[in-house]
């Protein structure tokens, strides 16, 4: 797609964009990924000279929101730049070739770059019929294990390849599976989300470049950076659930006020991602700004959790009672309701406010 | 019992304490700077301070001789401070949101000189615009 012998400094000066405004990127980067400001010039001077990684990017079973993502950041940003100044050598929806030519490229990337390239999987991969998801009549499967064999890294982007995502929840009619289930002997860092922010996207590839190595990770295979504190900690709307003051359904006066959305179903408490920060389409707002509750997009089996608009403290179908009670309960508890959601969520059976109903708590059920 | 919005409110803007420890460092590290000429750079995105803490920082370091605007890639400031040495450098983006702020202990911050590589183009394109004049002079 791009002549793949050009450096990124060399890309820049092709296409106009000052040294000044890399070296702008290059600092709120090593911010974003926590880095000391002394580290700017060495992502600069690792950015500039390298010749661009070959990436093969994968698509399974998947609804290419993710590309979608990546792919609209702000044009001509200077995070599209460092994207489209990768060797992107295999992508289906991007790529002119077609057929036997695509086939071609991608072993042809493979043949020279091995054990150096990049591998992006968005989607998840079928177990069940290997006829349910194919390209060039090879199963999703068999692709993986072959790319995967000569990679250096994969980079699970959005929560179907990193856990699944919608394809795996139940009754998961194709035995959907992530990646990690699958290449258990590569370094794989998980992007999750639906789709995921594409400044983490970029950053995950700009450490990858600079530093030979993927960032820390959390015992999901996160970036801690951005996945290190939940939605809820960072939101906006944190002192109205301190509180306790909680919009009751979607066109009430809390809502409209700005009240917090814990009660019509938030998830932001017991999901981790950088949406509060980072912020979306081109750092305009994120979901809860937008007046709805976080889905929980970005954490394993989202999709069964119970109903998006259940409080986190019904979500596992407990009696209409406790809902008063829990809300309360996490009125007081403030941050430690972040902890007891997440518990319960992981239990999957009781919730993480026992105390009886109250009759006089000032709290209405959303029923 | 729920806690009052306002005493919380009221907490947090007491502060973080931070601010005083900023203004430590920078000045350890413009002491550096005058006896070696050893560079620092703080990113104060990285430091939880309230607003107001934030207010004071700026307001405790002062204003200087210079204060530039850049625009590449989105609008950014650069301020000396009342302080030689100590700049206030302010980063935005295309849509005009904040990407950083950093105090520079520096004589002068990076992102103000022009750079190598911009040198060596602009060299290149001045000589090329030198020589379609005279194509021109030559053709009139």
């Amino acid at each position: 797609m791009i002549r793949r012998q050009q450096t990124l400094g060399e890309r820049l000066e092709e296409r106009g964009i000052s040294r000044r405004s890399f070296l702008k990127f290059c600092t709120t980067t090593a911010s974003l990924l926590a880095l000391p400001p002394a580290f700017a010039p060495r992502i600069a001077e690792a950015l500039e000279s390298q010749r661009r990684p070959s990436v093969i990017w994968l698509s399974f079973q998947e609804c290419t929101g993710c590309s979608e993502s990546i792919l609209r950041a702000g044009s001509p940003s200077i995070e599209s730049l460092i994207f489209e100044a990768i060797s992107l050598d295999y992508h289906e929806t991007l790529q002119a070739a077609a057929g036997h030519q695509a086939e071609a490229a991608r072993e042809q990337a493979m043949a020279e770059n091995m054990g150096k390239y990049l591998v992006v999987v968005d989607g998840s991969v079928p177990l069940g019929n290997p006829g349910f998801s194919t390209v060039a009549g090879q199963s999703n499967v068999e692709t993986l294990k072959q790319v995967a064999k000569g990679a250096a890294a994969v980079i699970c982007m959005g929560t179907c390849s990193a856990f699944g995502g919608i394809p795996y929840a139940k009754p998961n009619p194709t035995g959907a599976v992530p990646v990690s289930e699958i290449i258990t002997d590569k370094p794989i860092v998980n992007v999750p989300g639906c789709p995921p922010i594409p400044a983490v996207m970029t950053s995950v590839i700009a450490h990858y470049i600079t530093f030979g190595s993927l960032p820390e990770l959390d015992d999901l295979g996160r970036p801690k950076v951005f996945y290190g504190q939940n939605i809820h900690d960072r939101c906006y709307r944190r002192p109205f659930y301190e509180r306790g003051q909680f919009a009751q359904s979607f066109d009430d006066e809390g809502a409209k006020a700005g009240w917090c959305l814990y009660k019509l179903g938030c998830k932001g408490p017991t999901t981790y991602n950088a949406c509060a920060v980072l912020k979306w389409n081109e750092g305009t707002s994120f979901p809860i700004e937008a007046g709805h509750g976080c889905l929980g997009c970005s954490e394993p089996n989202f999709w069964d959790k119970g109903s998006f608009y259940a409080p986190l403290s019904t979500a596992t179908e407990l009696g209409s009672g406790t809902v008063a009670a829990g809300v309360l309960a996490g009125a007081v508890l403030g941050a430690g309701a972040g902890y007891a959601g997440r518990k319960m969520q992981e239990k999957g059976k009781t919730g993480p406010f026992e105390a009886p109903p109250v009759a006089d708590a000032g709290q209405k059920e959303n029923s | 019992m729920r806690p009052d919005l306002n005493e919380v409110l009221r907490r947090r803007a007491a502060g973080t304490g931070n601010m005083v420890l900023v203004l430590h460092e920078v000045a350890h590290a413009l002491d550096r700077l005058a006896r070696t000429g050893e560079t620092h750079v703080i990113d104060l995105s990285s430091l939880p301070m309230t607003p107001v803490e934030l207010q004071q920082l700026i307001a405790s370091l002062g204003a200087g001789e210079v204060r530039a605007a850049i625009e590449a890639e989105g609008r950014s400031e650069v301020t000396e401070t009342g302080f030689s040495g100590v700049w206030l450098v302010t980063h935005r983006d295309t849509d005009d949101m904040l990407r950083g702020r950093y105090i520079e202990i520096t004589p002068l911050p990076e992102i103000l000189r022009s750079q190598d590589a911009d040198i060596r183009a602009a060299a290149a394109r001045l000589a090329r615009k030198l020589d379609q004049i005279s194509d021109l002079e030559e053709a009139s």
